[in-house]
């Protein structure tokens, strides 16, 4: 009883926190749940603009096109190579960055460094991809380079070569975000202890025993919970980037599974189709972050829920 | 103060919505003025419809009544066509360009055959007997075509696709037509060797578009260069008394022309940055001058070749020539293609289809297309004693602007909407259709460094370098504008088929000396494995069949 008058009586305290959480939990109800429902059209072979009910039923055949599809476990090959990819050197390079900006001395050269470093972040893929295609052209800058040096002979067709397009996407990635993506970890390592450092100093330890004892372990919590949020979305490997970068002769290697559902199924009009594969890429995503997180308490580590 | 603020901040907001929930009414009720109003979703990227109306535009509101909404897609047309139907407001009239099928199978078009009967004065003097190949596959009219031909007259002056070689290899070689396909190609490879250099620039004796849905300039070589008029997906040949759909995808002349184009990859002089560059890259690679020859459609480069043509030195554009593979018989050019696979249509939401059906019909009338393409007498064309329209000096300038004929004069957005083919004649038998078509205005605009080609090679137009059509395809050309059901098993092998050749064909071009049989080999196993392909043959036949049916038999 009393614990009830309580209740209410903090209920009606915060009355005015709760007022404005309304339209959050609203936004997210519509946006989130409600589309749940548009799942029933993967059972069917749905023709838009027509009532629910005269729609056909045909059970799981869209899912059985979908895995029987040679096109499909390319673009999920692909999808994953290319995540995996992003991830570590996305992740490796951020870091790396991090320590390197925390370790210089505060001043107009490390501002200058991080700004010139997370510029790319704020360029639009359109443009970027842009960048890169002409780097990477025969007569760009990247072959100026290499045949500069001598280092080959004969100007190459950088985009034309399917066993490089996963690395260029991987490289491209990490020119366009480890600066950004460095600044959660320079935060994170602000957090870190001053007195810790001075310890490490009066023990005798050099730089790099610091950043491997002391930095490292700083900011291994937020590097964990990123990576359990990374982990979800391996499936996620981006769509701006392939879709601009790629072409005929590398396409069995940059079909990601974005592309795929735009080309297979919303651009055929196969709506049913696409909202099969779009099943089955949430139901992915869930599995492997539930998988990542439990893994992370079992070795005792952050976890996300 | 704090709660001052408050009340003011929510204040401002208040009057901010209300003042813009109130603009955009008075901006709906600007636009009626008095005249109906109908709106219209054209599938075609144009700036928005001028605030103070246009030339074009005002005199067609006088003359109907009607004013006109207009909306265009941005970027996408596709995903725009997906949204429009998955929320099922349709405009009162819409033209959504080659995605209408997908329009069709949603229901959003009303048939128009009873507003024919009932009120289509104009739409029976353009279609005539042959209305019947606008029917649908349930035979009924959904839409008015893009493009249509009115009458038997033709009046060409641009030849449509080619081989494109640039001038000054003809010139250095003494204006010659090339015997065949290999004889050109010898003769580009030559020429290369002369002059190893453009500007700076390594000289590539070919080149060929493949970015995104234009890549049919790569794609389609086969066809086009075994001689086929454009049919797009597949030759149709005459066998037996019958046109027959046979398909180039992994035939012999496909076989052949990349074995051709290999040999200038072996000799080094391919462009082969080609295969990953975008439309855009390919207009500046065109503009640089150093590329000598490539097979495309003439309207896609255009720009680019007007351009060059105007520039010093003068010889850097190209001229489209009907060569053919060596064993392949010349006939390149069609008939003119009734395009009905696209066209503007009433939708089921219109409130008013009989008022909406009589303005489409209007358009369709010979005084629209004459205003349309030619403006007004006086001020954009006169006539000489022979009732032959021409333009003057003057006028030519004025509509050699196309910014203004564009969005001042108001052609761009009625242009393709229920038009009469531009090479066709008016009912005087006399003016074709659209200025371009019209000799005399063809000779006002000819450049000297036109004409130097032209007296060169004898011919009047660049449409006399072809041989005329072979009339017999009137009855169904073209064959692509057959439209496969969205999302079938014809669609999806389709797309598979394109999707292997863009892979295949740059290996196929690119294969090292002595390797292009393997190449091909691996191309055929990747293909013979694709299914349904007889069903697609199948599907575009029966369609063509349908459509000599429709317009009187063999």
């Amino acid at each position: 009883m009393n614990s009830k008058t309580s209740f209410i009586n903090r209920l009606l305290n915060q009355r005015l926190l709760l007022l404005m959480s309304v339209p959050f939990v609203i936004h997210i109800i519509l946006f989130r749940y409600v589309p749940v429902f548009g799942w029933v059209m993967a059972f069917q072979n749905y023709k838009p603009n027509r009532p629910m009910l005269d729609q056909q039923w045909v059970g799981f055949e869209q899912f059985t096109n979908l895995f029987g599809d040679y096109q499909f476990l390319y673009a999920l090959r692909n999808t994953l190579a290319m995540s995996a990819i992003k991830l570590v050197m996305g992740t490796i390079f951020a870091v790396l960055v991090a320590i390197m900006v925390n370790e210089t001395k505060r001043g107009p050269f490390k501002r200058t460094v991080q700004t010139i470093s997370y510029l790319p972040h704020f360029i639009s893929w359109v443009v970027a991809a842009n960048l890169v295609l002409e780097f990477l052209a025969p007569n760009g800058l990247f072959n100026d380079i290499l045949t500069g040096i001598g280092i080959v002979d004969e100007r190459v067709l950088w985009m034309g070569k399917p066993e490089l397009f996963w690395w260029i996407i991987g490289w491209s990635h990490v020119w366009k975000t480890c600066g950004f993506g460095a600044i959660i970890y320079l935060a994170a390592m602000t957090g870190i202890d001053p007195q810790l450092y001075e310890a490490a100093d009066m023990d005798g330890a050099g730089r790099l025993r610091r950043i491997w004892h002391i930095t490292l372990p700083g900011i291994k919590p937020v590097f964990v919970i990123l990576l359990i949020m990374n982990i979800g979305q391996l499936l996620e490997a981006g769509f701006e980037q392939q879709f601009l970068l790629k072409n005929g002769l590398v396409q069995d290697y940059a079909e990601v599974f974005t592309i795929y559902i735009l080309r297979y199924g919303l651009q055929m009009y196969r709506y049913s189709y696409a909202a099969a594969a779009g099943i089955f890429k949430s139901v992915v995503s869930i599995l492997l972050l539930f998988t990542a997180n439990r893994i992370s308490k079992k070795l005792g580590e952050e976890t996300l829920m | 103060m704090k709660k001052q603020l408050k009340i003011i901040s929510m204040l401002t907001l208040l009057t901010i919505i209300v003042a813009g929930s109130l603009y955009a009414r008075g901006d709906q009720d600007a636009t009626a003025g008095g005249l109906k109003q109908y709106t219209i979703f054209l599938g075609r990227p144009a700036e928005d419809y001028p605030k103070e109306g246009t030339i074009l535009g005002n005199w067609i509101e006088e003359k109907t009544g009607v004013r006109l909404k207009w909306e265009f897609p941005v970027g996408d047309l596709r995903q725009k066509v997906g949204l429009i139907i998955a929320g099922g407001d349709y405009p009162d009239l819409i033209d959504c360009r080659n995605e209408n099928q997908a329009l069709y199978d949603a229901g959003a078009f009303i048939p128009l055959d009873d507003l024919i009967e009932k009120y289509g004065v104009n739409a029976k003097k353009l279609y005539g007997k042959r209305i019947d190949m606008l029917r649908k596959d349930d035979g009924h009219i959904y839409w008015f075509p893009q493009l249509f031909p009115y009458g038997d007259k033709v009046q060409r002056t641009y030849e449509s696709l080619g081989l494109y070689v640039q001038k000054r290899v003809l010139k250095e070689f003494g204006w010659p037509i090339p015997k065949n396909l290999n004889e050109a190609f010898d003769m580009l490879i030559e020429y290369c060797k002369r002059h190893p250099e453009t500007d700076g620039n390594k000289t590539y004796a070919y080149t060929a578009l493949t970015a995104g849905w234009r890549e049919f300039a790569l794609t389609n070589a086969p066809h086009v260069f075994s001689g086929h008029p454009n049919d797009g997906v597949a030759d149709v040949d005459w066998v037996g008394g019958k046109w027959k759909v046979l398909p180039y995808w992994a035939n012999e002349a496909a076989y052949k022309v990349y074995k051709l184009y290999n040999k200038i990859h072996l000799a080094g002089l391919y462009d082969t940055e080609s295969f990953v560059m975008d439309y855009d890259q390919y207009l500046a690679k065109l503009a640089s001058g150093s590329i000598l020859a490539f097979c495309d459609q003439h309207w896609q480069f255009e720009r680019v070749r007007n351009l060059l043509r105007d520039q010093e030195p003068k010889d850097r554009w190209w001229v489209g020539l009907p060569v053919v593979m060596e064993g392949y018989k010349e006939n390149l050019e069609g008939p003119l293609d009734a395009q009905v696979s696209e066209g503007v249509g009433i939708t089921v939401d219109c409130k008013d289809p009989v008022g909406a059906f009589k303005y489409l019909d209007f358009l369709l009338s010979e005084e629209c297309q004459i205003a349309k393409q030619w403006g007004f007498q006086g001020t954009d064309f006169e006539i000489d004693e022979n009732g032959l329209y021409y333009r003057t000096p003057e006028q030519i300038e004025r509509w050699d602007d196309t910014k203004f004929i564009d969005y001042k004069f108001g052609q761009r957005y009625w242009i393709e909407i229920c038009g009469w083919h531009h090479s066709s004649c008016y009912s005087d038998g006399k003016n074709a259709v659209s200025h371009r078509s019209q000799p005399a205005v063809f000779y006002a605009r000819l450049k000297d460094t036109e004409k130097e080609v032209l007296d060169a090679y004898g011919k009047k137009t660049w449409y006399d370098f072809f041989n005329p059509p072979d009339m017999r395809r009137a009855k169904y050309f073209p064959l692509w504008t057959i439209k496969l059901p969205t999302g079938g098993v014809e669609d999806i092998c389709l797309k598979r088929i394109e999707e292997i050749r863009r892979k295949y064909i740059p290996l196929l071009i690119m294969a090292e000396p002595g390797k292009y049989d393997a190449v091909w080999k691996e191309f055929l196993d990747v293909f013979n494995k694709i299914p349904d392909k007889e069903k697609l043959v199948a599907y575009y036949q029966k369609n063509l069949d349908d459509r000599v049916e429709m317009s009187g038999g063999y």
